[in-house]
């Protein structure tokens, strides 16, 4: 869907406010503490029903407020309509309870919800990624993959539970008689379900690693080359002997595994690897670098995406420009303006933008919960 | 917030008991409890021996550990019932659905639980020493193993297999996939991969 408009009442700081999107790009500027990100967390909640920010949503409606609203008038181009998406939230006695609407009608289901208005989106705390823990990075690949395929979330849950039953078991058996065919049991569900996760992780690199590559030396320069890979203990390239090679891994390890209390081999040890010139990021890339990797796997993932369905989802970019130098910042929206899809983004500097006044362009400044719009970049 | 409860007062007394029901609330329970205030006595009278009565004449049948009220229940007993054929279910609750059902003639056994480890349920919590017991004396030639499709009930299924095939018995599962009489678009995405992973040919 092509965003025309965004509404929001009592959300956030912003008592009632509306913003005009542009056609491919929106720049957000204002100073910190504006309200700049509280939109395109707005944003953000039509399309996945979540905030990137809260696990509860309770601090999304306004203070003292029992409603929050927040609704996207655009257009759909498989019907040729315009179209309009709200997402209510009704503060309640101990929780916040959420209303999708689609076109005057209440959704019930939240998975007929998703997917309506679709966007891939970067924060700050992404750069974490590359330097934080192997979790952070194999959560990072799973959320990609949540949005695409609906089984993954299923499987992921499935093993999460199979997982942490094995490790029971296994540190029940000091006490217990040994009990192989419980073990097996276990093993048994987690091949078949840590083989498709770990296919579908490395189908999903597979499919972004070309583009990766490119945008990054796109955004960076040539002359350092960026790898990712998925790095497993077993290297097993045919995807159909993956649940063998598991279930017959785990059982090599189970003497092991009894002793550690906990299984030691399955794609909750797996990592996502980036590399820059074959050295490792977490040790070697500067902030600047690790900002251009982070981006390029961003772009790969929303041309992915577009290839897949025909339509590029919204790209929503927070505080994009603060670490790169002039050229590659000038490169990196070179990089974007290739991308046919819309683009919403904030700065603190409208000056970092290289996007100039082109009429597809709308520059918003934010401040304190009010929205201006101005007719060019500042 | 519930009040102090007036140990003298015989309806809040009832009230109180009733709440630790499963599915039934506060509100519910003060329901429950004016209603029998209003009923006739001889139903009242009626309902307080049957409950008096449950613990004293309900048991476990001593071969399928489902409840009963004889040392042996009466499926067991039924001499029409197919003894090759074993139904393995997880709670008695499950055995009246099939037994509703009409349509399965064998024997069944109960296991009163689903394998967790994360709730401290292993093997040597459910009845399964009662079922190898079973097998070792009796006719079985196939154990049909209904448990539901989900994490616990499916690691129950295959670990029965694993433990009853040595055995020479044939361990089976139940199939799992879309509803009867349902329609295909309303069935959710978990029951669609698996109908479509156990699809067989016609």
């Amino acid at each position: 869907m092509r965003i025309e408009r965004l509404s929001v009442r009592d959300f956030r700081n912003f008592e009632a406010g509306e913003l005009q999107l542009g056609r491919r790009f929106t720049v957000l500027h204002g100073e910190n503490g504006a309200g700049k990100t509280n939109l395109l967390e707005a944003l953000y909640l039509v399309s996945t029903l979540r905030s990137f920010r809260v696990a509860e949503l309770g601090p999304l409606v306004r203070q003292g407020a029992a409603e929050a609203r927040v609704e996207l008038q655009g257009h759909d181009p498989r019907v040729d309509l315009s179209s309009n998406l709200a997402v209510h939230l009704l503060r309640g006695e101990r929780s916040v309870r959420r209303l999708a609407i689609a076109d005057g009608k209440v959704i019930r289901a939240a998975l007929d919800f998703y997917g309506r208005a679709r966007a891939i989106l970067f924060t700050p705390e992404d750069l974490g990624v590359l330097r934080g823990s192997p979790g952070g990075r194999r959560n990072f690949l799973d959320r990609v993959l949540f949005a695409r395929e609906r089984a993954h979330i299923a499987d992921i849950q499935s093993y999460e539970k199979l997982l942490r039953s094995r490790n029971q078991v296994l540190r029940d058996q000091g006490t217990n008689s040994p009990s192989e065919p419980l073990l097996e049991t276990y093993e048994a569900g987690l091949a078949a379900t840590g083989a498709r996760i770990w296919t579908r992780r490395e189908r999903l690199l597979d499919q972004l690693r070309a583009t990766f590559m490119a945008v990054f030396s796109q955004i960076h320069g040539a002359e350092r080359r960026a790898s990712l890979a998925y790095l497993t203990r077993l290297n097993v390239p045919d995807e159909a002997e993956r649940e063998g090679a598991l279930s017959d891994e785990l059982a090599r390890r189970r003497r092991d595994d009894l002793i550690r209390g906990i299984t030691t081999v399955g794609p909750h040890r797996d990592d996502l690897e980036i590399r820059l010139d074959g050295h490792d990021v977490g040790e070697f890339a500067s902030q600047g670098q690790t900002r251009a990797l982070i981006l390029a796997f961003k772009i790969a993932e929303l041309r992915a995406a577009r290839d897949l369905s025909g339509e590029p989802p919204l790209l929503l970019l927070d505080d994009v420009s603060s670490e790169l130098d002039p050229q590659r910042n000038a490169q990196l929206f070179q990089a974007l303006t290739e991308d046919a899809g819309q683009c919403v983004l904030t700065t603190t500097a409208p000056g970092y933008v290289h996007l100039g006044d082109a009429a597809d362009t709308a520059y918003v400044e934010v401040s304190g919960g009010t929205l201006r719009a101005l007719r060019s970049p500042l | 917030m519930s009040r102090p409860v007036d140990a003298k007062n015989p309806l809040q007394r009832l009230a109180t008991l009733l709440t630790r029901l499963p599915g039934i609330g506060e509100k519910s329970a003060l329901r429950l409890a004016l209603f029998l205030v209003r009923a006739d006595g001889e139903y009242v009278q009626a309902l307080g021996a049957a409950i008096s009565a449950i613990h004293g004449q309900l048991r476990l049948c001593s071969v399928c550990c489902d409840i009963c009220s004889d040392e042996v229940c009466e499926r067991c007993r039924d001499p029409r019932r197919d003894r090759r054929l074993l139904c393995v279910l997880a709670q008695p609750q499950d055995r009246m659905a099939i037994e509703r059902a009409g349509v399965y003639h064998g024997l069944y056994h109960v296991l009163h639980g689903v394998l967790d480890p994360l709730a401290g349920i292993g093997p040597g919590e459910l009845r399964i020493e009662e079922l190898l017991r079973r097998l070792r004396a009796d006719e079985v030639e196939e154990i049909i193993v209904a448990t539901s499709p989900n994490v616990e009930g499916d690691a129950t299924a295959l670990y029965l297999a694993k433990l009853l095939r040595p055995l020479g018995v044939r361990v089976t599962r139940i199939a799992s996939g879309v509803a009867v009489g349902g329609e295909l678009e309303y069935a959710d995405m978990s029951t669609l991969s698996r109908a479509l992973s156990d699809r067989r040919a016609l």
